[in-house]
């Protein structure tokens, strides 16, 4: 019985070639889209991470300050995982170095307008503006500072990015889901409109409604199975053309794609979206 | 085997297609259901096999009360009746020989049985040579006796047949009749709706008429 339903399945993907390309074809898109926005989703956390390791926060200290005792004071904080001490003198050459050709400019101030500064790095489990924020205010309130420095305009962009980018995810996901589950229950619709005399014969020959809807479920299933195969490759695609250009212009980073047990859900859904998506259609039809 | 009671049946609110019709046939009769064109014969073959539902009264088939049954048990109920559609509702993109071999696979006929039986009903309805053909490319009649092959292919208990010999000369007319005897003969019960007068004059069956939809007359002819 099985081997019938499969066969029969197959026989109508033969017989509606068109119509199940396209559906394949529309199907494979919108899940290429949640596909990108997956990708997108797991560079920027790639990205966080990659970035985070470089938060610094910079400390600059009023002239004439016990930095030792402040060191220590920082260091007490359970945040903290290096703190480096740059002198006046060292800050002030540097700049001289950064500065270059340019370095008359600084001469003709005369006295060294630098301040010291402590350069803090953050343990790793500890980098985000949640945890960095409280702490840049616990130094701020410190003896000796005068002020406090840190990215704190990009940390903080890029976590809320990344909490709203996981909720538009979710709903995003959901809405393509619904989308995938409401082309194919069209397709099985059409396939069902072109074959409704053979159905009705079907149904007064006595053959029952699990006889009927069967191939239909097969053919929406392996429907939605091939778009998401289909997906996946697309996806692959235009991930490495992508790819060949960010290398360019992020050295140093590399991108990533999904991981294995990202991609083989995609085709998975697919499948059950499909078989969802004919039963939907087949419901109403078989009243 | 049949029994209807008090039945009526609406279509879409004003057109009444059958009146507080009664009716009972018994196990292996053969018997035929004339009338004008309008007068409810469709309607009433329609009403036994589930594609329409009565509006009031009750009919029982074998015994079973139609509208007591569960849905999920009608295809089963319809694996017993064997019907001839007015409009042969053959499938054209099958052979002759898939048509009715399709009917006995959606019943579940194992495989091995199915192409003997098949070619068995063929054989009774003088269709052997064209087996491998397609319906649109055979003659009204032919199509008239594929549909007729299917229909007795399961071996149903009833047989139900929708003017059967439509647009047919006499000579086809009658061999479809001697198909249908043959079927009788093995115990099934048969009925045959038609205006064609010819077909039961003088054969000494039961002939019910209808006139819009109400039993207008009864008896053996
Ligand atoms: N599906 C339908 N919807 C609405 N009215 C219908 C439908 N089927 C039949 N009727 C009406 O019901 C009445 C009986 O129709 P029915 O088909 O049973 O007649 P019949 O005796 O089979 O006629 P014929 O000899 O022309 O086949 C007619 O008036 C017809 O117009
Ligand atoms: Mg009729």
């Amino acid at each position: 019985m099985i081997s019938y339903h499969l066969s029969e399945g197959l026989r109508n993907i033969s017989r509606n070639k068109l119509l199940t390309l396209t559906a394949i074809f529309t199907i494979s898109v919108s899940m290429m889209i949640f596909g990108i926005f997956l990708i997108l989703f797991l560079n920027l956390n790639l990205l966080h991470e990659g970035w985070g390791e470089r938060i610094q926060i910079t400390v600059y200290l009023k002239d004439d300050t016990d930095k030792d005792g402040l060191i220590k004071e920082i260091k007490k904080e359970k945040e903290v995982a290096e703190v480096i001490y740059t002198s006046k003198e060292k800050a002030l050459a540097e700049f001289r170095k950064e500065l270059g050709r340019e370095k008359e400019v600084l001469d003709s101030i005369g006295e060294n307008p630098l301040p010291a500064s402590l350069d803090v790095s953050v343990k790793k489990e500890y980098r985000s503006s949640e945890f960095i924020e409280p702490l840049v205010e616990t130094i701020k309130m410190l003896s000796g500072v005068e002020e406090v420095h840190y990215g704190e305009e990009w940390v903080k962009d890029l976590t809320s990015l990344l909490k709203g980018l996981r909720v538009t995810g979710l709903f995003l996901g959901s809405l393509l889901a619904l989308g995938i589950i409401f082309i194919t229950s069209n397709t099985i619709r059409l396939t069902l409109y072109a074959r409704q005399e053979e159905i009705e014969i079907m149904k007064f020959i006595g053959a029952t409604k699990g006889f009927i809807r069967g191939p239909f479920l097969v053919e929406g299933a392996l429907q939605g199975f091939g778009a998401g195969v289909l997906s996946v490759l697309l996806l692959y695609l235009f991930y490495s053309i992508a790819a060949y250009g960010i290398d360019f212009r992020l050295p140093g980073f590399n991108p990533g794609f999904l991981a294995l047990s990202a991609l083989i859900p995609i085709p998975l859904s697919g499948f059950l979206l499909g078989l969802l998506g004919s039963l939907f259609s087949m419901g109403r039809f078989l009243k | 085997m049949i029994e209807m009671l008090n039945v009526t049946k609406y279509y879409d609110g004003n057109s009444t297609a059958l009146v507080d019709v009664n009716l009972k046939v018994e196990k292996g009769e053969f018997i035929f259901i004339t009338g004008p064109s309008g007068a409810g014969k469709t309607t009433l073959l329609k009403l036994l096999f589930y594609a329409e539902i009565a509006d009031e009264g009750q009919i029982l088939i074998a015994g079973w009360d139609l509208y007591k049954l569960s849905k999920r048990s009608i295809p089963y109920l319809r694996r017993n009746i064997g019907i001839v559609f007015q409009d042969f509702k053959l499938l054209t993109n099958m052979t002759v020989f898939e048509n009715v071999a399709f009917a006995m696979r959606v019943v579940g006929t194992p495989y091995k049985e199915i192409r003997q039986k098949a070619l068995n009903v063929l054989k009774l309805a003088g269709l052997v040579h064209k087996a491998d053909d397609y319906p649109l490319r055979l003659s009204g009649g032919e199509q008239q006796r594929v549909a007729i092959a299917r229909a007795v292919g399961n071996e149903p208990t009833i047989l139900l047949a929708d003017e059967p010999t439509g647009n047919l000369d006499n000579r086809s007319a009658s061999a479809i009749i001697e198909i249908f005897k043959e079927i009788n003969s093995k115990g099934t019960t048969v009925l045959v709706a038609t205006h064609n007068e010819n077909l039961f004059t003088s054969s000494g069956r039961r002939v019910i008429t209808l006139d819009s939809g109400r039993v207008a007359g009864e008896g053996l002819r």
